[in-house]
């Protein structure tokens, strides 16, 4: 189309201050991308500390045990029949299962204490299914039948804590009696969860069951892990269903990862909506000077415009041609952008940056200590283009109009 | 019908506090295929008469009508129309598009007008690139054409869409007399070819010898209104 010929043949004649200002789009989106991609990978770092060492894709509890899960209470725990229990391990996205007992605890060695969570596992179904295992960074798993624990590498280091030493967990019983449980650290582990390496303490649920007087295949909750964790919460709302119509219906629910780390999600939410506006701010700037190139452009082309006015071209058609150009540079500066801010990605995603160093153990949060890999998300990129194209196309029409609107009589016989 | 009929036309400019009368009644009718040049002194009125006769302006009273269509009835969209489909400017600073080659520049004016396919447009601006003898010289940008081939690039740019009136203004201003004379031969071969009405506003004696009829304005009012044999025909 001769428009569009017209509108590309202008960019390219002022070379500089079209590229200029394509620059200033072009970083803005840069920053966008990359920030974007850091912060998905912050993001999808936590889930995933959530979801393989923390409370899996799906927690199946009672509803009273639900609205008090934070003070570990021992009363409203699941006990599911085995008929329920195979139903729901047997639906196709289910890939397994792992009862845990939870409770308060104090931990001491004889000389110092410290309040931390006991978890009581089942030890081959949350090896099979989480990574507690795989985070072994000394010693070994538990065995079975022993009375050993593996606690984490802060927590150790806390208690001065080695493989084979000897420490005591103190707890109060379901009768609010005190009970003791003695406990060799088999292992230490080192997960990507602070949360878990701070505060939490694995041993047999047999063990735990014993000493808190809880009955044989009782548990505070089970945790299910799926084939995506994406598909958690459609697949809670089809097991609470089935728990509800089951024999053991008392007031059983399943909870998706989601509604666990609801914190969590507020705060990406809200990085979404701080980075856009950033991003909003940003491109008011280029905004000014996009609309600033497209005034010395109309400027210079004031008798252009009048002959276009004259040979019939309306206001509006000319006012579409003159905002064509700084669509143009919306568009240069757009795929610059998102060339510059792929291989920021792309480093990103590969090498990981490390945002944490030196603020281990300062946030009471499950975000990932460790290095930070990007995550891609094609919709970002193209959104930001668009996004770029059209508020350049915008700030091009205010001046494109002032100029169309000019009277081709005073143009062409100055 | 004459092609262009002027009825008590007048023309008032509000500058600041002061009213600057252009014009001041102006009777004036002129037929289809008529080549017709516009003199006088400066401030005579002579622009403001060619921008309402091309519908770039609205007369303060009185009617003009251009093919019969009053164009004080008329908003700027319609003016717009009007122009697009039935008037050819040529001035005398060419004001080409700089960024498009002749033929470009002349099927720009097609497009705008949106009468004939790709395939027409191409035929016709060719046909109409060699009338005007710049044969070979399509592809060149206005920043590589002397002033004489700028401004036959200008009337054939007026002319491709076949209008029913040419206005010029001092299209040989910026000319040496030679080429002076090579335009205004072309553009008379194209009245006498198309039929196409052309009005000249000029101060350039060459031009005069031109044209069939000559318009002398004074103050604002026609003072003059003579027809001629052209001198050089």
């Amino acid at each position: 189309m001769l428009i569009i010929k017209i509108a590309l043949r202008n960019l390219s004649r002022h070379k500089k201050r079209t590229i200029f200002t394509a620059i200033v789009i072009a970083v803005a989106i840069c920053f966008y991308v990359f920030a974007d991609a850091l912060i998905l990978g912050m993001m999808d770092s936590s889930y995933e500390n959530i979801t393989e060492y923390e409370f899996g894709h799906i927690q199946l509890m009672s509803g009273e045990y639900w609205e008090d899960k934070d003070d570990l209470p021992l009363q409203n725990l699941i006990s599911l029949e085995e008929e329920t229990l195979a139903r729901i391990a047997g639906r196709p996205e289910v890939t397994g299962y792992a009862p845990r007992l939870d409770f308060s605890a104090e931990m001491t060695d004889g000389r110092d204490s410290i309040p931390l969570i006991g978890r009581g596992i089942d030890l081959e179904q949350e090896a099979s299914n989480f990574r507690i295992r795989d985070s072994i960074i000394e010693g070994s798993y538990i065995e079975e039948g022993e009375p050993e624990a593996v606690i984490g590498q802060s927590l150790a280091e806390d208690m001065e804590l080695e493989v084979g030493d000897f420490f005591m967990l103190i707890v109060r019983t379901r009768g609010e009696s005190f009970n003791v449980i003695d406990l060799t650290v088999a292992g230490i582990i080192n997960t990507p969860n602070p949360y878990i390496n701070d505060n939490v303490v694995f041993l047999p649920i047999d063990l735990a069951r014993d000493a808190l007087l809880v009955e044989d295949n009782q548990a505070s909750h089970i945790s299910l892990k799926l084939t995506d964790r994406e598909l958690a919460a459609d697949s809670s709302t089809e097991i609470s269903e089935l728990l509800t119509a089951g024999p053991a219906s008392e007031n059983y629910r399943a909870y998706s990862w989601e509604e666990g780390a609801e914190d969590l999600i507020v705060m990406q939410e809200y990085s979404d909506m701080v980075l856009i506006l950033v991003l909003g701010v940003i491109l008011l700037l280029a905004m000014a000077g996009i609309a600033n190139t497209v005034i010395l452009s109309v400027i210079e082309r004031f008798k252009e415009i009048g002959m276009m006015k004259a040979m019939g071209m309306k206001i509006k058609e000319v006012t579409f041609l003159i905002g064509l150009e700084a669509a143009g540079i919306g568009i240069l500066g757009g795929l610059l952008g998102v060339t510059l801010g792929a291989g920021a990605v792309y480093l990103l995603s590969t090498y990981g940056i490390n945002i944490y160093a030196g603020m281990e153990g300062e946030l009471d949060l499950p975000i990932s200590m460790a290095v930070i890999y990007g995550s891609w998300k094609p919709g970002t990129f193209i959104f930001v283009f668009f996004y770029s194209v059209i508020i350049s196309f915008i700030s091009g029409l205010i001046p494109a109009y002032w100029g169309a609107k000019k009277n081709p009589v005073d143009i062409l016989h100055e | 019908m004459p092609l262009l009929n002027l009825k008590q036309v007048t023309k008032i400019y509000q500058q600041g506090e002061i009213k600057v009368e252009a014009l001041r009644g102006i009777d004036l009718g002129i037929e289809k295929g008529e080549f017709t040049t516009v003199f006088g002194p400066s401030g005579s009125g002579k622009t403001t008469m060619l921008n309402l006769i091309g519908a770039l302006d609205k007369p303060t009273g009185g009617t003009v009508r251009i093919n019969g269509d009053s164009i004080g009835q008329l908003n700027k969209n319609q003016l717009a129309l009007l122009r697009r489909n039935h008037i050819g400017f040529i001035f005398q600073s060419y004001n080409l598009i700089p960024v498009l080659s002749a033929f470009e520049n002349i099927s720009f004016a097609l497009r705008i007008a949106r009468k004939n396919s790709k395939n027409e447009e191409k035929e016709k601006v060719f046909n109409l690139l060699k009338a005007v003898g710049l044969e070979g010289l399509e592809n060149r940008k206005p920043a590589e054409l002397s002033g004489g081939q700028k401004q036959r690039v200008a009337i054939a740019r007026a002319l491709i869409k076949e209008p029913k009136l040419v206005l010029a203004d001092e299209p040989t201003a910026n000319l040496d007399s030679d080429t002076s004379h090579e335009i205004m031969k072309i553009m008379l071969k194209m009245n006498k070819e198309l039929n196409t009405t052309f009005i000249f506003s000029t101060h350039d004696p060459l031009v005069m010898d031109y044209a069939t009829r000559l318009l002398e304005l004074r103050d604002g009012r026609i003072s003059k209104d003579k027809i001629k044999e052209p001198a050089n025909n």
